[in-house]
């Protein structure tokens, strides 16, 4: 009985974190739905434009006189001559220079210096030639075209300025036109989504009072206003080492909390005792995701850890080499992919179109930590600071609220250090996450975190905030040693 | 208007499925050459089809040790595995063509799932002796159920009911024929879609899984989800390849099925790329289809028939010794090269 129960409340729970994957994925997308709608507008409203332009050029041509015309299209065609020509004189100034370093007599110097000169002469008379050539071409293309005289030119001018204004006009309408099918467009996919959301969000109730029906484990425990993640009397024990000893304490919503300690004081177990890489031997870690619901944390598998908002980082860098930095981002974003595997086998417009949303986060997260000029470079052989960045990138990619950074500095400088602070600082505001770090710079520390737990041999010393902690007597004397 | 359709059709090449497309198109052409009397050899045709049919089976290699990081020695087993299953339905069972390719599609799945859960706990080369462990098993189950003999399958007679195209009771070659153009576009069909799933976020969660297992963990990959999938797909193309290679080659012992061909199939993928499909499949071509196709005709291989071997072999030393990437990173490496070149060039001429 109680094993089928258990069956049952996984399989209705399953069902409805599907459901709610599908209601986040619609709307998600409809956000997409609409900036890809203003990109698509603009490009229909720059084909436009051109097209104007295009049509007005011939209205243009018959208000200007003859020789101003020709004159700025030959220093036109001039130009891009000049910039092969400059080539040329190079490369005979190249054969000069070899020449004479090859050379020792006086005769044969000679010989090369004029050999230069006339080569010289003639690239001058070529870009002479050109000119005139070019200058004949145009002037008879354009004669049948341009004013006759000042007298039509101003006549024309007056046309010109006419048809101008009505191109002007069309370009407006053309752009409200767009505008009122953007918004059209964005409409009818909102009820559609609309509709999907309905759908999906009574299914996903529904299912959630089933599970709730057969939930075995209730967890009863009710977190404190204000706190996310809340470790209870914690215990991870190897053989017979205790490498965490009863520890306790919570992390509240939207600070940044550091956890330090001395070497092997048991900061990274801590760390794998939340992300479930290791299960811990007695205690519970207690989480709460963003529907307000209290999860036992112990209860969910290693991988299913980063769906319920916590993603974590590694102390040392942990990229897929044989991939780009955009598609090491996708890689992250892995958990908000929803197509099967037939979809990948076939490339079905659903993969195709989850495909090209999560692209767009991406470079928009690229875009935001300066890395997009990366986008399509293999992280091989890059830099260790830019690395970390990637890796912190990485955790921006799936909807986290709380990110787990495991010694974010090290093998950083001094002046990356100071990036990194500013960074997280910035993330913590603007993504609107916890963030929980563990960190041997002291410095960095003590600048950034609102909260500091101090640890030693698996033990809490002492949590406070940086100021209480630095004049805290046992962090010192586990610190600096004691009498 | 020119320009744009030239345009179109470069944007068409650029598609990465198109390179397949091309392949299938020449694939068919030989046995058109050949029937139009320009390639006179069928010994030609037959090793361009062994060449398909191992490529099959090396796409899914591909995928499972480029892509998994799982190092499997029991392919050919699973090859045999396929061969034998179609001579029990087809032949023994007298149940029809597709019908029984799909029945062993269906076994391929099982088994495959079984190696995978038994991939959850070993690794390396510990996972490749087991596998070839396997595949002894199956050879000798092959050998006991079987016997020693050499088994013929019949000539396809009938598709869906009706007449096989190009059966005819007094037994022509056509059949033949008509297969190769069935195992072609098959052929193509197998490498677009491997080539899709490469490309998807499968290819990217195993390569992530490859590098590292625990970051993959992190990042919500489900490890043992990726790797029975890549035991699976591997299986299952094997398994296709064993039918496929019965209903062309039509006969069989248990003998075929040994070592040597794992072995073979991993010399082609590593030596072809294992990253690479295209790579993949010339590997194919190198290992198995250079000595049908080229190398019979020359009086010194027709003497020294095991010649071949020592090239295959001194092909991967130099291979795994300077081209770790596999031979497909040859077009990449000469690029590179010809834009050196021409830098070089560049500052001969023109000076700084």
């Amino acid at each position: 009985m109680g094993i089928s129960k258990k069956l049952l409340h996984n399989f209705y729970s399953n069902r409805a974190e599907n459901f709610k994957d599908n209601l986040d994925g619609a709307i998600e997308y409809n956000e997409f739905y609409q900036e890809k709608q203003e990109v698509l507008l603009k490009k229909h409203y720059d084909k436009f434009v051109a097209q104007e332009q295009e049509k007005l050029e011939p209205i243009r041509l018959s208000s200007v006189l003859l020789k101003s015309e020709v004159k700025i299209q030959v220093a036109e065609k001039l130009k891009s001559y000049d910039e092969k020509d400059i080539w040329r004189r190079k490369a005979n100034t190249q054969t000069q220079v070899r020449g004479l370093a090859k050379a020792t007599t006086d005769s044969d110097k000679q010989k090369i210096t004029e050999a230069y000169e006339t080569q010289l002469r003639s690239l001058d008379k070529r870009r002479e030639e050109y000119e005139h050539k070019v200058t004949a071409s145009i002037s008879s293309k354009l004669q049948s075209v341009c004013a006759k005289d000042e007298k039509e030119q101003k006549e024309n001018l007056a046309k010109y300025e006419v048809a101008l204004a009505e191109s002007d006009k069309r370009c407006k309408a053309e752009h409200q036109k767009l505008e009122v099918q953007k918004q059209a467009n964005i409409k009818a996919f909102q009820i559609k989504t609309d509709a999907k959301v309905s759908k999906a969000s009574k299914k996903y109730e529904t299912t959630l009072v089933d599970a709730k029906k057969y939930s075995a484990s209730k967890v009863d425990q009710k977190l404190e206003k204000n706190v996310v993640l809340s470790l209870h009397n914690l215990t991870m024990q190897f053989g017979g080492l205790k490498a965490v000893d009863n520890l306790s304490f919570d992390v509240k919503k939207g600070e940044i909390f550091g956890l330090i300690g001395p070497n092997g004081a048991g900061k990274t177990t801590v760390f794998n005792c939340i992300t479930q890489f290791y299960k811990p031997t007695k205690g519970e870690v207690y989480y709460e995701d963003k529907t307000g619901q209290v999860l036992l944390l112990n209860e969910a598998k290693v991988h299913n850890v980063i769906k319920k908002g916590i993603v974590r980082t590694f102390q040392n860098v942990e990229l897929v080499w044989e991939l780009t930095v955009l598609e090491n981002l996708l890689v992250a974003a892995h958990s908000l992919f929803k197509s099967n595997l037939f979809d990948q086998f076939i490339h079905t417009p659903k993969l195709k179109k989850e495909e090209e949303m999560i692209r767009a986060k991406a470079l928009k997260v690229l875009d935001y930590l300066g890395l997009t000029y990366l986008q399509n470079a293999y992280p091989v052989g890059l830099p260790y600071g830019i690395l970390k960045k990637i890796e912190l990138a990485r955790t921006l990619m799936c909807n986290p609220r709380l990110i787990i950074l495991d010694e974010p500095a090290a093998g950083l400088n001094d002046a990356e250090t100071q990036e990194l602070a500013v960074l997280i600082k910035k993330i913590r505001d603007e993504y609107k996450v916890t963030i929980f770090l563990v960190e041997h710079d002291m410095g960095l520390v003590m600048d950034i975190c609102d909260t500091i737990c101090a640890i030693s041999f698996g033990k809490m010393l002492a949590i406070g905030t940086p100021k209480q902690i630095q004049k805290d007597p046992a962090v010192q004397e586990a610190y600096l040693g004691g009498e | 208007m020119g320009q744009s359709i030239a345009l179109r059709i470069k944007r068409v090449l650029k598609h990465p499925l198109s390179s397949f497309v091309i392949l299938g198109i020449v694939l068919l052409l030989v046995n058109v050459f050949y029937r139009a009397g320009i390639i006179q050899d069928i010994a030609f045709v037959r090793s361009v089809a062994r060449v398909i049919i191992y490529s099959i089976v090396a796409m899914g290699f591909s995928l499972l040790l480029g892509y998994a990081g799982l190092a499997s020695l029991g392919t050919s087993g699973l090859i045999g595995l396929g061969a034998f299953l179609i001579q029990l339905t087809y032949s023994q069972k007298g149940i029809p063509m597709v019908i029984s390719i799909l029945i062993c599609l269906v076994i391929a799945l099982v088994v495959g799932a079984l190696i995978g859960f038994i991939s959850l706990r070993i690794e390396g080369m510990y996972l490749a002796i087991i596998t070839l462990c396997l595949s002894t098993i199956l050879v000798e189950l092959f050998r006991i159920g079987w016997g020693t003999d050499t088994f013929n399958l019949p000539r396809v007679q009938t598709f869906f009911g009706k007449e096989f195209p190009g059966y005819s009771s007094d037994g022509g070659l056509l059949v033949r024929d008509v297969m190769y153009y069935i195992l072609v576009p098959l052929f193509v069909i197998v490498a677009m879609l491997t080539s899709n799933l490469m490309r998807s976020p499968t290819g990217r969660a195993m390569l992530a899984m490859k590098d590292s297992d625990s970051a993959a963990k992190a990042m919500g990959i489900s490890v043992l989800k990726y790797r029975l999938i890549a035991f699976i797909i591997a299986t299952v193309y094997a398994v296709f390849a064993g039918c496929l290679y019965m209903f062309y080659f039509r006969s069989t012992t248990y003998t075929d099925w040994g070592l040597a061909l794992s072995l073979n199939i991993l010399a082609a993928v590593i030596v072809g790329g294992s990253k690479s499909l295209l790579g993949c499949i010339l590997g194919c071509f190198i290992i198995f289809g250079i000595d049908g196709m080229f190398l019979q005709n020359i009086p010194f291989f027709q003497n020294n028939t095991n010649f071949i071997y020592i090239i295959s072999g001194a092909l991967i030393i130099i291979v795994v010794m300077f081209y770790p990437g596999g031979l497909a990173h040859l077009w990449l490496d000469l690029k590179i090269l010809i834009r050196k070149l021409k830098l070089k060039w560049r500052h001969y001429k023109y000076g700084d």
